[in-house]
């Protein structure tokens, strides 16, 4: 076949965040996030409701717990139901793996651009999770191993994966650098 | 004799039961090797050897859904319905084809199979369309999973099983006879189901637009819609396709896919579903312009490649990169 192949120098397993649509043709539309202050996820509600009236659109904010309250939530939603979540990248994850564990379809769930470039970050030698992480490498909070922070990301886990950054010379502490 | 996974079988036909008016069930038993159980929604491709109307030597291969039990590695079941329109394969199962006879199979292969991740299986036949779900029902319940049967027929050609399904699955089963004026309300039935169902359909294509089209209405994700349809080659103009490699011609007739026609002159295209759908016998065109019959092919692989298995040549010649 003469179909172009592109290399993709890109980890594939890292999330791509494309440009939020809303899609009107869903009964329910329903934003959530965790501060209930993302100003472009309140515009697009904004929009929504201008568009559907209050009844078909619901502003959620998940401060904590969000298995529990997504499953108690998400009872009330029909099945043509569209999902919008802002937030830090780990916790939109946490949020659209409990509509997933609901039986929403993961093509109805729409996450925004992280809020912030921090990582959850996963240890794979202690199988530690760390949030909040900005720079690499990382000295991993539960075995203190030096590690280097990867884009191959887990969605089950809403987290990287960071392994040894110096495992045949403990000496080379390579520079510290931020997280893009 | 010990075989390898994809050796095909031969099989010796021990039993055949009209199943309906224009069905015939057909029970396969292996003549070499054992037969391997399968997965729900599995199919097997029959090569059929035998003559055409005009008494020449021709081959037919056609893709039947399994419908035995997919754990009973003893038999497997087919039933194959009668279309006097087509290009011949089912009128030499339902003529030719005697208890005591030899046909070639391949391995089973499953385009089709269950999501069992679902809260729910709602499965919705048409006419021979029962098929996959013959297989499914055991497995269905052997799990204990929430399901539906809608099978919708007609009762004077088809409606294959519906008396043994009824008894076997009570109120789970849901006929309608379109003879008697039993309608299957879609738009009623999607609507009622919860959110984490799965829905399934195997029939003609106007039952399976119809799902897709209100289920699309419905807010329904494409992930929870699955469809098998197996669309016998249709026939065309004939027309003529260059070899790329070996400059040889080989002229496809209006009554045969492009696929039987490079098949009969000696050229092997790998190939699993013969109708268009699961992609094996892609093919490059160097050349001519293609009518595009498949659910394969995206527009822009349009432009360079053909599905032999079910599309044909809009100009009188092709040339491909075989």
């Amino acid at each position: 076949m003469t179909i172009t192949v592109e290399i993709d120098e890109r980890v594939k397993s890292r999330p791509e965040y494309s440009p939020v649509k809303l899609d009107l043709k869903q009964q329910q539309q329903v934003f959530i996030s965790a501060t209930g202050n993302n100003a472009t996820l309140k515009r697009m509600f904004d929009d929504c409701v201008t568009q559907l009236g209050n009844q078909r659109v619901t502003w959620l904010v998940v401060h904590q717990d969000v298995k529990r309250v997504i499953a108690e939530t998400a009872a009330d939603f029909p099945l043509a139901t569209a999902v919008y979540i802002a937030g830090t990248e780990a916790w939109m994850w946490d949020v659209r793996n409990a509509l997933i564990a609901e039986d929403f379809a993961p093509e109805q769930i729409q996450m925004l651009a992280p809020e912030s470039n921090a990582r959850r970050l996963f240890c794979t030698h202690c199988y530690t999770v760390m949030e909040g992480v900005t720079h690499n490498p990382h000295s991993c909070s539960g075995c203190g191993e030096l590690l280097l922070v990867r884009d191959h990301f887990s969605k089950l886990h809403g987290a990287y994966v960071g392994v040894s950054i110096n495992a045949e010379d403990r000496s080379e502490i390579p520079a510290t650098e931020a997280l893009v | 004799m010990s075989m390898n996974s994809t050796d095909n079988y031969r099989v010796k036909v021990t039993n055949i039961v009209e199943v309906a008016p224009t069905i015939k069930e057909f029970t396969l038993v292996a003549q070499n090797g054992e037969l391997t159980p399968f997965s729900p929604g599995a199919h097997v491709v029959v090569t059929m050897k035998g003559e055409n109307g005009d008494g020449q030597l021709k081959q037919w291969k056609n893709a039947y859904s399994l419908l035995s039990d997919p754990r009973d590695t003893s038999a497997y079941k087919i039933a194959v319905r009668l279309q006097p329109q087509s290009r011949g394969g089912s009128v030499f199962m339902h003529s030719q084809v005697s208890e005591g006879d030899e046909l070639e199979i391949t391995p089973p292969a499953n385009l089709f199979a269950p999501n069992w991740r679902a809260k729910k299986h709602l499965l919705i036949a048409g006419g021979v369309g029962i098929t996959p779900f013959m297989s499914y029902l055991p497995e269905l319940e052997r799990m204990g999973a929430s399901y539906e049967l809608h099978y919708a027929f007609r009762g004077l050609q088809t409606g294959a099983y519906k008396t043994e399904l009824i008894e076997q699955l009570g109120e789970q089963v849901h006929c309608y006879d379109a003879d008697a004026g039993d309608r299957l309300l879609l738009a009623e039935l999607l609507k009622s189901q919860p959110r984490g169902t799965h829905v399934y359909i195997c029939g003609p294509e106007l039952l399976i637009d119809g799902v897709r089209q209100n289920a699309a209405l419905l807010g329904y994700p494409d992930s929870l819609i699955h469809f098998e349809e197996f669309a016998a080659p249709q026939p065309g103009s004939p027309f003529t396709v260059t070899l790329e490699s070996s400059g040889a011609e080989v002229q496809v007739s209006s009554e045969e896919s492009l696929l039987e026609a490079l098949e009969a002159n000696g050229v092997e295209v790998p190939n699993l579903c013969r109708g268009g759908v699961c992609g094996q016998c892609v093919t490059k065109v160097l050349d001519g312009d293609v009518e595009h019959r498949d659910a394969f092919l995206d527009e822009r692989e349009q432009d360079t490649c053909i599905m032999p298995c079910v599309s044909r040549a809009k100009s009188k010649t092709l040339v491909l990169g075989l």
